[in-house]
């Protein structure tokens, strides 16, 4: 199959908080948007297209909003499409918006993903009564947490490595000033002494509920060339996927799903990448409660079975570390929800343009961005490189 | 915050910076033909599951379809009320809408002769006493109160049994879990079934 | 209800206006730049429901005369209960394939020759909305004028939204609008589109129509609007 080289050649995101009262929903991603349109040094004038993705609508109440920012974000007599993959949607609508390029159908596409969590109560959202089945859902915490414990038990793992995880991310948050949480304060004993929410997930290892945006610009290789003769570093999008599971199969794996190891599998093949431990240089995965790092580094092939938590703690996933994983601090600094996903991608391109700023890993050539979502059940994954393909 | 301007005539007024929607509606779910028939054995206060052949998995409550074999599930099989905690989770946290009191423990169960886990209340055993592992039986309501919905099932408790070391933890069949790389070689479709034959799902 | 939610949540749907007066707004603009008339509707609506005796999968068919639909009572004027879609319960799947794929595994099968899809802003105050500028550039892009249109499968769920589509869409009096009935017939909304494109290509794969034309819409007042272009294959 015959794909255009493609890259990503600018990125914006939003300051994000707990409460964005200062803009709407238009104002939010237009500020995002905005953003990563100034990066590439392009106008609303230039976008062939625009991708838009987020959460359910539920969260905010507007049924399908995509039609009503279409005007915000100059999608007037342009193609505008919305995806919707749940917690992963951030990554799919990049790789959605990635694959207009790459099929020669559009040559510069914005893509956005957006959250405003203040506007309703996502967690309601999440936990809205499944017809027939008693009400003993609790949010995505409630969900995932047996999932957690069933990681533990299998991998052995001590109860520490969840801590160590949150202390890392929080830690990397406080060099990232788009980062909703900045918890100078947080310490080792603050994690451990915060309340048990879903046990054994305590509240310090959440994520929390953020308001926010992210926005790439996604180009083909002459608009690529262009910038980087601009001196605009692109990020080369190396591969693409996306994998999907049933949640209800009785053969389903909830600690170590299938799919994400299929994901991986196919987007490291794309890329040339044989040993991701050694070929990757960073990782910005999906992490909304501090266990699924190590969960993850097992289902991405970075660790073998039962192996992920000693990469934790040995400091491989530091910032300074072997494979630094979430050098913005990740979804347990920043989750609005929708653009979470994105905001892994952007990260990851951001490493290997070399504009990271205080989080920068020296040298990152080709790192990995990825999003779960749903009930474990959707997986998008990138990985861009520094070098053209 | 930006600092709203507002025309002359307006001053003195408090700015609007957000507007309240309220919105209600009212669902009615369709049940669909492989639920209604779990429901209606729930008000006879038994637990049916469904299978697509005589020796593919039994699914409890059933939809209808097997999601590995992509096959319907004609066959029904009624399952038991006891079963083994699959994994837990203690919920400390009440939010808006919730209607239970905390803390509770919600589990995910096997019932015995299933093979996918129900999500249930565990009652009857204080929360950090619950493990991986424990036999439960359900506890049924009143039989003046049973109607047609697993909330007829007021929760689970433990039945008295030893716990079960081997407790089958769907997707760990496969030795190390469906998704995890062995030898820094990722799994592959082959280690499922295969939806048109039935074949595959290979233990490695 | 919902599809208020879908409106600008600030400035219009705290006013719930509900879709068929907003849809309605859209036909009193038609009526008032005399581009058409309610008897122009009500033809619309007649052959619509007609045409979707030969449907067994629609919901809604009968044969009234466009007179006896101008003899109903308004329901939001200038719309009537006919000029109006039924509430729908529904589902479509379409499967795609490329070159040999498609060719094994059909006789003729309907290849799509362009797909387009464009959204105007969602605001009714900034648009003529007895023209439907997205379709005719979506139209334009995709290549309905390449060629003869035999068959147009419309997403228009209110009458007087067939009339600006097919005038956005070039269509002459060659082409048969709607044999199924259209989203007038059966409208399960969100799918109401993916339907028309699944009926064209049925009537392109059994030869009844060399090329046609498929289209979609979403958001009020045909916002948003896709145009897809299905042709067979010359024996």
């Amino acid at each position: 199959m015959g794909k255009e080289r493609v890259a990503v050649v600018g990125i914006g995101q939003t300051k994000h908080q707990a409460t964005r009262g200062d803009v709407s929903m238009a104002g939010l991603v237009r500020e995002a948007a905005k953003r990563a349109l100034d990066d590439a040094a392009m106008t609303w004038a230039d976008i062939d297209a625009v991708v838009i993705g987020k959460a359910p609508d539920f969260f905010e109440g507007v049924m399908m909003p995509e039609l009503f920012l279409s005007d915000a974000l100059g999608c007037t007599g342009k193609p505008m499409f919305r995806v919707h993959t749940a917690g992963s949607v951030g990554g799919s609508t990049a790789i959605v918006a990635a694959q207009l390029v790459q099929a020669g159908i559009h040559e510069r596409v914005l893509t956005v993903a957006f959250e405003k969590q203040s506007e309703s109560e996502a967690m309601w959202a999440l936990s809205l009564p499944i017809p027939f089945t008693p009400p003993l859902h609790a949010g995505a915490g409630g969900y995932f947490a047996p999932h957690v414990r069933s990681y533990i038990r299998r991998a052995k793992a001590p109860d520490h490595i969840g801590m160590l995880v949150a202390l890392k991310d929080r830690q990397n948050g406080l060099k990232n000033p788009y980062a909703h949480l900045h918890e100078h304060d947080i310490t080792f004993d603050s994690i451990k002494d915060s309340m048990m929410l879903w046990d054994p997930i305590r509240y310090a290892e959440t994520c929390p509920s953020s308001d926010g945006a992210c926005a790439l610009v996604i180009g083909n290789e002459s608009v690529a060339d262009a910038a980087a003769a601009d001196g605009r570093k692109p990020a080369w999008i190396k591969g693409t996927a996306m994998r999907s599971e049933p949640t209800l199969s009785a053969e389903r794996d909830t600690v170590i799903p299938l799919a994400g190891a299929l994901c991986a599998a196919d987007v490291y093949r794309q890329a040339g990448i044989t040993d991701p431990r050694r070929d990757v240089d960073c990782v910005e995965m999906y992490v909304p409660f501090s266990w699924f790092e190590p969960m993850w580094l097992e289902n991405l092939g970075f660790a073998e079975p039962g192996e992920g938590w000693k990469l934790t703690e040995s400091g491989v996933t530091a910032l300074d570390g072997d494979l630094p994983v979430n050098m913005s601090g990740g979804v347990l600094c920043t989750n609005p929800i929708g653009a979470s996903g994105m905001l892994r991608f952007a990260e990851a391109a951001m490493q290997v343009r070399g504009t990271a700023g205080e989080h920068q890993v020296d040298g990152a050539r080709t790192a990995v961005g990825h999003a779960y979502g749903g009930g474990s059940q959707f997986f998008a994954m990138w990985v861009v490189g520094s070098d053209k393909p | 915050m930006v600092d709203i301007r507002l025309p002359e005539s307006l001053r003195g007024v408090e700015p609007v910076r957000s507007v309240r929607t309220p919105a209600q509606l009212d669902y009615e779910f369709t049940a669909g033909d492989a639920t209604s028939r779990f429901l209606k054995g729930i008000t006879e206060k038994r637990i049916i599951g469904q299978r697509a052949t005589p020796t593919s998995r039994v699914y409890v409550p059933p939809r209808g379809a097997d999601p590995e074999l992509g096959a319907a599930t004609p066959i029904e099989v009624e399952v038991a009320q006891t079963g083994t905690v699959t994994s837990f989770c203690v919920v400390n946290l009440a939010f808006y809408g919730s209607v239970m009191e905390i803390p509770y423990t919600s589990a995910l169960i096997l019932l015995d002769g299933a093979d996918l886990s129900v999500m249930h209340l565990i009652q009857e055993i204080p929360a950090d006493q619950v493990r991986i592992g424990m036999r439960v039986e359900a506890v049924w309501r009143d039989d003046a109160d049973i109607e047609p919905t697993l909330e007829s099932i007021k929760y689970f408790r433990p039945n008295g049994e030893p716990d079960d070391p081997n407790v089958r933890i769907p997707g760990e069949g496969h030795g190390t879990g469906l998704g995890s790389w062995v030898g820094g070689v990722a799994p592959t479709e082959a280690i499922i079934r295969n939806p048109r034959t039935g074949e595959g799902g290979e233990v490695r | 209800m919902v599809l208020t939610r879908q409106l600008d949540p600030i400035t219009v749907a705290p006013l719930w206006p509900d879709s068929v007066s907003i849809a309605a707004l859209q036909a009193r603009a038609m009526l008032d730049s005399g581009k058409a008339t309610e008897a122009d509707f009500a033809e619309v609506a007649s052959r619509s429901r007609r045409n979707a005796l030969d449907n067994p999968k629609a919901q809604l068919a009968w044969d009234r005369s466009a007179e006896e639909v101008l003899s109903e009572p308004y329901t939001v004027a200038p719309l009537r209960r006919s000029d109006c879609p039924p509430i729908t319960d529904g589902a479509a799947a379409v499967v795609l394939a490329a070159g040999d794929v498609a060719r094994s595994k059909v006789d003729r099968p309907a290849w799509i020759r362009g797909i387009d899809h464009r959204v105007e802003p969602i605001h009714l105050g900034l648009r003529d909305l007895t023209v439907s500028e997205s379709t005719r550039l979506a139209a334009s892009k995709a290549g309905v004028a390449d060629g003869p249109v035999d068959v147009a499968e419309l997403h228009a769920p209110f009458s007087h939204q067939e009339l600006i589509l097919a005038e956005a869409l070039g269509l002459g009096v060659d082409t048969r609008i709607n044999p199924s009935g259209g989203a007038l017939a059966a409208n399960a909304m969100l799918t109401a589109g993916l339907v028309r494109i699944g009926e064209l290509a049925d009537r392109v794969m059994s030869g009844e129509a060399r090329r046609g034309v498929a289209h979609a819409t979403s958001g009020p007042c045909l916002q948003q609007n896709l145009v897809c272009v299905l042709e067979g294959e010359e024996a």
